[in-house]
């Protein structure tokens, strides 16, 4: 059958389990609890509200805005990544792919499908994550007499970004997905890389000479550099000469990584016999 | 449960699109190699629309991998599998054109019924409506927004079949489609494809057990190890010259006189008159026309369960599976040399009657082969009443069991495996009735009366060829009232039969390779089998059914041989 075919049933296919939602809603606590704990730490901060301040640690105000915004991805990227990765592992977890394989036997096609499919869910995730973050953000800038930022271009473009961000990481996580298979597996691989691996290796990159021209290649880093601000970058001045790459080419990075994670699945795993 | 049987009313087939199409489905040269495991090795089959078609064999004999291949999950290791002559991937409309029921176990749990229903009729651009409609066919319309999780097996089961027909496809496949369903979903579901297949759809359903499909198919598709067996309809899976009538009166004199005034050769056993005709009807009109009233006038033959297994296990072959005959001649004459052994005749007694036979035409020489065939040479020898019975009643005893064992004990052994031809096995033995065969067959020499009896008139035909009726008469007369009918196969185990087993098991480890064809080989009239032993000429179904009867039997084929050699001649002929 056709691929708007493919497409309308892996969508059906997506909104019939709970998962779906069961993430969404976790990613709208998640990122809106942060957002609202940071959204008022910045925004005394920068009114000098807070007891004990000492300006050394305070933040530049101007930037207050788009950092907090930012935070629906900087923190909340993995969620499209899980989303992606749970429609494809699902399929291999519960045998499902075998009814898959026989509605649509041209497997290439189930895999395009399931690519548009999740770039509709990270758009979706994306606007849920910018209300989560930039409600209670701006809540709170706007209350303590902050600048919000939301009637400036640059920042509404940032959030644009978002979401062309969340779109590719779903990408990246089918591409996962199909190529480990296995969805405990696969969930541990994300959590533990997006958690540990990449955090502490970009926290690593400042303190060793050299090392971050080869970490903004990092997916996260990648993100954020499309994203243009992170609460990562925002807080850790990095003190080395390389520069963050620039805003396209960390979506090309990204969606090269997605690309690259799915043609890798699709030839390896995806093909395989069906069992 | 709220399954109902009038749900077969709503059927997608009043609800049809265009009238589905069977197509023919075809496998050339099939295979699949799971690293250093062929799993389906160049099978080579098609099969037709409007009829069911039995996919069988044992456990692990590549039925599973052979309909993923064809449905395009799984990809061949060469050869191809098609549908109208079309690769399943290169299907227009796959859910169309073919229902697949795979295993119960590949849905979401989180899905319910209809959402999972939907999913597929979405990818396939069938209308939404097609789901309800599925669903009430199968009888989940009462539980279509449950999730699936919560389903049992037998519903999982429905479902399967729920998205098989969602596309009304004029192709349907179904692997194991009856397990773990209810004695009346299974009568629903046999109801159900056999509707299909008479709206001319291509119905291939597959089973471990001949005996669940066997009220279903029309056709059959036998694999073992990868390969065909066989292929062909499923009254083609019995040689017609393997079946027999039975026939009995209670002026038995009579009935012998008027058999014998029509030139009807038969053979006589406990249980009746056997001819080896399978017109049943003739036989009636012979009765008929001497006046004598029949008590039993039955056809008889090889139960298909065991005729399922000695194809499974080579010991027999089917032309329909290009399969070199050689492996079948020696696999049958082992089977009676095993009979031998039990005996203490070892394997040479059958090899001498092979040549006997071979060697002998006229009936005066078959019988002796006969006679050292089972007996041992021992009573052979003393052909008079007075040799007979000292010996006999030992010699005799091993007949018997020789032939009933093998039968009963061949296959509950090879039974351990596969608990159905356990079943089939027991079922053998339990004809007999328990009285009877059991003491003969586990060596009440002298003891019972019919033991005695029967030595004497073994001896007697043997040497006197010509005038066997009159005392076989007298001897089986003993023998059992009922005969089964022809696909009879469950019964159950007496203690006697059990008996018989243990004492059988004893030989297991030199019968293993015999045990499994027990009838064929001993006493059936299989193909390759006769050649050592007459018995081709007697239907299994006696041999099966008697345990006596069968060691008499022989006797009593060597007599009929004699007084038609040329039916003996006929048979090699055939069977080689």
């Amino acid at each position: 059958m056709s691929l708007s075919a493919a497409t309308r049933s892996e969508t059906t296919k997506l909104l019939t389990t709970a998962m779906w939602w069961v993430l969404a809603i976790v990613l709208v606590a998640y990122i809106g609890f942060t957002a609202a704990g940071l959204g008022f730490v910045f925004s005394a901060s920068a009114a000098g509200d807070l007891p004990g301040q000492s300006h050394q640690a305070g933040l530049p105000t101007g930037d207050a805005a788009p950092v907090l915004y930012s935070i629906a991805a900087s923190i909340g990227y993995v969620f499209p990544l899980l989303i992606g990765t749970l429609m494809v592992t699902a399929e291999f977890r519960h045998h499902t792919l075998t009814p898959t394989f026989l509605a649509t036997p041209r497997r290439g096609r189930v895999l395009w499908a399931k690519a548009f499919v999740g770039i509709g869910v990270g758009v979706v995730y994306a606007v849920l994550a910018l209300i989560a973050a930039v409600g209670p953000s701006a809540g709170f800038l706007a209350g303590f007499g902050q600048d919000t930022g939301l009637d400036h271009s640059d920042t509404w473009a940032m959030l644009g970004r978002i979401v062309i961000a969340f779109a590719l990481w779903v990408l990246v996580g089918i591409g996962v997905g199909t190529l480990v298979r296995n969805q405990v597996a696969a969930v541990v691989i994300v959590l533990a890389f997006t958690q540990f691996v990449e955090p502490i290796a970009r926290v690593a990159g400042m303190f060793v000479d050299g090392l971050d021209s080869i970490l903004r290649f990092l997916p996260a880093a990648a993100s954020d550099a499309l994203v243009g601000t992170s609460i990562y970058t925002a807080t850790t001045r990095p003190t080395s000469s390389a520069t963050p790459l620039d805003w396209w080419a960390g979506g090309v990075v990204l969606l090269a990584y997605a690309i690259v994670l799915i043609v890798l699945g699709h030839l390896t795993s995806w093909r395989r016999d069906v069992d | 449960m709220t399954f109902r049987q009038d749900r077969e009313d709503d059927c997608p087939r009043d609800e049809r699109f265009g009238m589905p199409e069977g197509q023919v489905l075809e496998f050339a040269g099939l295979s699949k190699r799971f690293g250093s495991v062929i799993a389906v090795d160049g099978l080579t089959a098609r099969v037709e629309p409007g009829s069911v078609t039995g996919f069988l064999g044992p456990n692990g004999a590549g039925k599973t991998t052979t309909l993923r291949m064809l449905l395009g999950l799984v990809r061949p290791s060469s050869g191809q599998a098609t549908i109208g002559g079309v690769p399943y991937a290169k299907l227009d409309n796959p859910l169309q054109t073919v229902g697949a029921v795979l295993e119960a176990s590949s849905f979401h749990p989180g899905r319910t019924a209809a959402h999972h229903l939907k999913v597929l009729a979405q990818a396939s651009g069938l209308p939404t409506a097609r789901v309800d409609q599925a669903l009430g066919t199968v009888g989940l319309a009462d539980v279509a927004g449950r999730k699936v999780g919560g389903y049992s097996l037998g519903m999982r089961q429905r479902l399967g079949l729920a998205c098989a027909l969602l596309g009304d496809p004029g192709v349907l496949v179904l692997d194991e489609p009856v397990n773990g369903l209810d004695p009346e979903g299974i009568t629903w579901m046999r109801g159900l494809l056999q509707e299909l297949a008479r709206q001319g759809r291509t119905v291939l359903m597959s089973s471990h057990l001949l005996s669940e499909v066997q009220q279903t198919v029309d056709r059959l598709l036998i694999i073992s190890g990868g390969r065909l067996v066989f292929q062909g309809g499923i009254e083609d899976l019995v040689d017609p010259t393997e079946y027999a009538t039975v026939v009995d009166a209670p002026d038995r004199a009579a009935l012998t006189a008027a058999l014998e005034n029509a030139h009807v050769p038969y053979e006589v056993l406990r249980s009746g008159l056997t001819v080896r005709d399978p017109d049943v009807a003739a036989i009636g009109r012979v009765a008929a026309d001497a006046g004598v009233a029949l008590s039993l006038l039955q056809r008889r033959g090889p139960a298909l369960e065991e005729v399922f297994f000695e194809l499974v296990n080579g010991m027999r072959v089917h032309p329909s599976a290009a399969a070199p005959q050689a492996g079948v001649d020696a696999a049958a004459p082992a089977a009676t040399e095993g009979v031998d052994a039990a005996a203490a005749a070892a394997t040479t007694g059958s090899d001498a009657a092979a040549e006997a036979q071979a060697v002998a035409p006229p009936p005066e020489d078959a019988e002796p082969p006969a006679g050292d065939e089972e007996p041992a040479s021992t009573e052979k020898p003393g052909g008079d009443e007075p040799a007979p019975e000292p010996a006999p009643a030992p010699a005799a005893e091993p007949e018997p069991e020789p032939a009933p064992a093998p039968a009963a004990e061949a296959e509950p052994e090879p039974a351990p495996g596969t608990a159905s031809f356990a079943v089939a096995a027991t079922g053998v033995i339990d004809i007999i009735p328990s009285a009877e065969p059991e003491p003969d067959a586990e060596s009440a020499p002298a003891a019972e009366p019919e033991p005695d009896a029967k030595p004497e008139p073994e001896a007697e035909p043997e040497a006197e060829s010509t005038e066997p009726s009159a005392d076989r008469n007298e001897v089986i007369a003993g023998e059992p009232e009922e005969l089964p009918p022809d696909d009879w196969r469950h019964e159950e185990k007496t203690q006697a039969d059990l008996d018989a087993d243990a004492f059988f098991h004893s030989f297991d480890g030199s019968e293993t390779s015999e045990a499994e064809s027990p009838e064929a080989a001993t006493s059936d009239a299989e193909p390759a089998a006769d050649a050592p032993a007459e018995p081709a000429t007697e239907p299994e179904g006696e041999a099966q059914t008697d345990a006596e009867p069968d060691a008499a039997s022989d006797d009593e084929k060597a007599a009929d041989a004699a007084s038609h050699p040329e039916d003996d001649a006929h048979d090699g002929g055939d069977r080689q």
